[in-house]
């Protein structure tokens, strides 16, 4: 089944003068781990806020499971999961705390959630850490509470922004085991990086885009071998997207 | 429903939790307004007790020891704005005790009466009488040959404003002339009794003497010209309320408008850091967080009402200002507290979702409070502004909720007397809540 399926999206903000999206069509299957490669402005994170219904699109449809996004229900909203790339998670309050909160909005309570919530530590390596203030964790261990928080209510499409941006090496191959777990559990991840190596290791299928549209699009393997004179994904991306800096 | 009622309570839990964290916002909340309350009360209740029932408590130095002492008491305390003592910490006072007790502010006022002036203001009365009834044609005498006038001194506090020290003098001088008066009509009654025997050679009956003597003085004051003084409305008179019953009100408002402050520095912390994004991704989260904030800070401003209420009762008079005593209106002054807590509510939300960093909407907050606060009466009382100033109170939401409290408590009006700020405080909260909306959409 097709997790999550865009048509012809297209997203102009308000006086902006270019598009952020120009008919962006993708198709992720239940199950996959789908990478959304490109640089800076291509419409990544304008994608998942539409993909996650923060945004409406200005055209275009999203569907969630087989249902219209618009139009979905509580029910299919709940199996959407986000871990956003700032740490949105309440400083002065603890990790369980911050745990127990987003839990209780997805409507857990009672043991359903502190078992959960236990589950989520101990996935992203943070049990001993549960009852500390966030803003006294450190950077690496953020992350990975914020992840945690994405994941409390137990979704089925989960939306990664940069899961492991300014992380250390420890922390980060935390939470790559963590989404390779997930990805074995069944979960449908759709995440965003510029760690290309990161990505041509993770995922089954990425998709590169700039300009609000998609370049490219299937296994990093195919992408490389399809692409002549291209070593790796971080050759693809460059080749497709050009070396010209991006603000 | 059910599941609405789920995320509001976790909501709540959240807001609760992070609050009793925030040690700077706990004191802006609760301990400034406490201190505020209980300095500004005391320090304003002298000023403010003598605006509205003017007093002055007097010390007498009766070195004279004649009737003179007790006729010049009794028309002090007649004249309504004294409080006489001639005891200081249960002892006679001393010259030297008055002198250091009004210098100190414990008494506005010191009047010395010198030894022999009793003995001095009759003997004048009596030469005057004597000459001018001896050679009627002569008119008054120029110059009085008999023991010169006593001169009676009045020390004041220092610290007594112009027309307080205006006051007391004019009382005074108006009191000495009420017993010059009677000394001279009790001199001449007596020689003219005197002249009236020789003439008809037997001594009048003492009786009549003494009755010609008080006749005109029994008559008392405004047998022969009346003054009415009236109040130009009936209701006057109370807008002038004492320090506690300006100052409970004022500061309860003041403190329930700080929620400004956390309330707005929250949702723009939610906004910035990207929990406000999280939210948005679970359905009806955006509505229980804005509910469960709602419900959290309706309850600090129920504390807070509580706290400032039971400070003005039972705090404050230990401190020797009059007790906060809502009475009977406690039941509406709730309802003005809701109303003014909507308002503050709404007015945070709106700056929340304005503002563009915690820094600003706190700068932003506090000033607006403030100068709400001080057009609005609550810093200064209303009737002590210029009536410029005055008008300008329609203006401010904390103006509105002083007057209701103050229509509670100092007009003894009922809840449908103070309709009109009430809802003027709703209506503010609605277009706090819609401001707070529409920025909120825009932004999304």
């Amino acid at each position: 089944m097709t997790a999550l399926e865009s048509q012809g999206l297209q997203k102009t903000y308000p006086g902006a003068h270019q598009p952020a999206l120009r008919g962006l069509d993708l198709a992720v299957q239940e199950g996959e781990f789908f990478g959304l490669l490109g640089p800076n402005g291509a419409g990544k994170t304008t994608a998942i806020s539409i993909f996650t219904g923060l945004r409406v699109p200005s055209a275009g449809i999203v569907r969630v499971f087989g249902h219209d996004l618009r139009r979905a229900g509580p029910e299919v909203r709940r199996r959407i999961g986000l871990v956003p790339q700032d740490i949105a998670l309440y400083p002065t309050l603890t990790v369980r705390e911050n745990l127990q909160y987003f839990g209780g909005l997805y409507g857990l309570h009672g043991e359903d959630l502190r078992r959960r919530i236990a589950d989520g530590l101990e996935r992203v390596a943070l049990s001993d850490a549960a009852d500390r203030p966030v803003d006294t964790l450190s950077g690496g261990m953020k992350r990975r509470a914020n992840l945690a928080a994405g994941l409390v209510h137990g979704p089925t499409l989960l939306f990664l922004d940069e899961p492991t941006v300014g992380v250390d090496a420890q922390s980060r191959a935390a939470i790559v085991a963590t989404l390779e777990d997930l990805s074995k559990a069944g979960v449908t991840l759709i995440y965003t990086t510029h760690y290309l190596e990161e990505a041509e290791r993770l995922c089954g299928r990425v998709a590169i885009i700039d300009n609000g549209r998609v370049l490219a699009e299937g296994s990093p393997r195919a992408l490389v071998e399809g692409t002549v004179g291209c070593a790796n994904l971080e050759d693809v991306f460059l080749r497709l997207t050009g070396r010209g800096l991006r603000d | 429903m059910t599941r609405l009622i789920g995320q509001v309570a976790a909501s709540l839990r959240k807001e609760a939790q992070t609050l009793s964290r925030d040690r700077g916002g706990l004191i802006v909340l609760f301990g400034m307004p406490m201190a505020l309350v209980l300095v500004v009360t005391v320090v304003q209740d002298r000023a403010m007790r003598f605006v509205a029932a003017p007093n002055a408590d007097l010390l007498l130095i009766d070195r004279d020891g004649g009737d003179l002492g007790t006729t010049l008491r009794q028309g002090l305390e007649a004249a309504g704005v004294f409080t006489v003592s001639t005891m200081l910490d249960g002892v006679p006072v001393t010259e030297e005790a008055a002198k250091e007790a009004v210098s100190h502010g414990r008494f506005q006022g010191a009047l010395v009466l010198p030894e022999g002036a009793g003995a001095a203001a009759r003997g004048r009365a009596k030469e005057l009488a004597d000459r001018l009834l001896a050679d009627p044609a002569a008119g008054p005498p120029t110059a009085i040959d008999a023991a010169p006038a006593a001169r009676l001194n009045v020390w004041l506090d220092p610290v007594l404003t112009e027309p307080y020290v205006k006051l007391i003098r004019n009382v005074s001088a108006g009191v000495l002339q009420g017993v010059e008066m009677r000394l001279l009509v009790e001199a001449f009654a007596a020689e003219m009794a005197r002249r009236a025997s020789a003439r008809l050679g037997a001594p009048l009956p003492e009786a009549l003497v003494k009755g010609f003597a008080a006749a005109p003085m029994a008559a008392g004051p405004g047998a022969l010209l009346a003054l009415d003084a009236a109040l130009s409305t009936d209701k006057a008179w109370t807008d002038v309320p004492n320090s506690v019953q300006q100052n409970v009100p004022a500061w309860t408002i003041f403190s329930m408008f700080l929620i400004v402050i956390p309330l707005a520095g929250a949702l723009i912390r939610e906004r910035r850091d990207g929990m406000l994004t999280r939210l948005r991704v679970i359905p009806g989260a955006p509505t229980a967080a804005l509910l469960g904030k709602a419900l959290l800070f309706l309850g600090v401003c129920a504390a807070q009402f509580a706290m400032m209420f039971a400070i003005g009762a039972f705090v404050l008079p230990l401190l020797g200002t009059p007790a906060f005593a809502p009475g009977p209106h406690l039941g509406p002054a709730i309802v003005v507290g809701l109303a003014t807590a909507a308002a503050a509510m709404g007015f945070g939300l709106a700056v929340g979702a304005v503002a563009g960093s915690p820094e600003q909407a706190s700068v932003f907050g506090a000033s607006t409070i403030v100068i709400f606060g001080a057009v609005g009466g609550v810093l200064m009382p209303r009737f002590s502004m210029p009536q410029t100033m005055r008008e300008l109170t329609i203006v401010s939401p904390l103006g509105w909720a002083q007057e209701a409290f103050l229509g509670l408590f100092l007009r003894q009006g009922d809840l449908a007397s103070v309709a009109a700020p009430v809802l003027r405080l709703m209506a503010f909260a609605a277009v706090g809540i819609a401001v707070a909306l529409t920025f909120q959409r825009r932004r999304g």
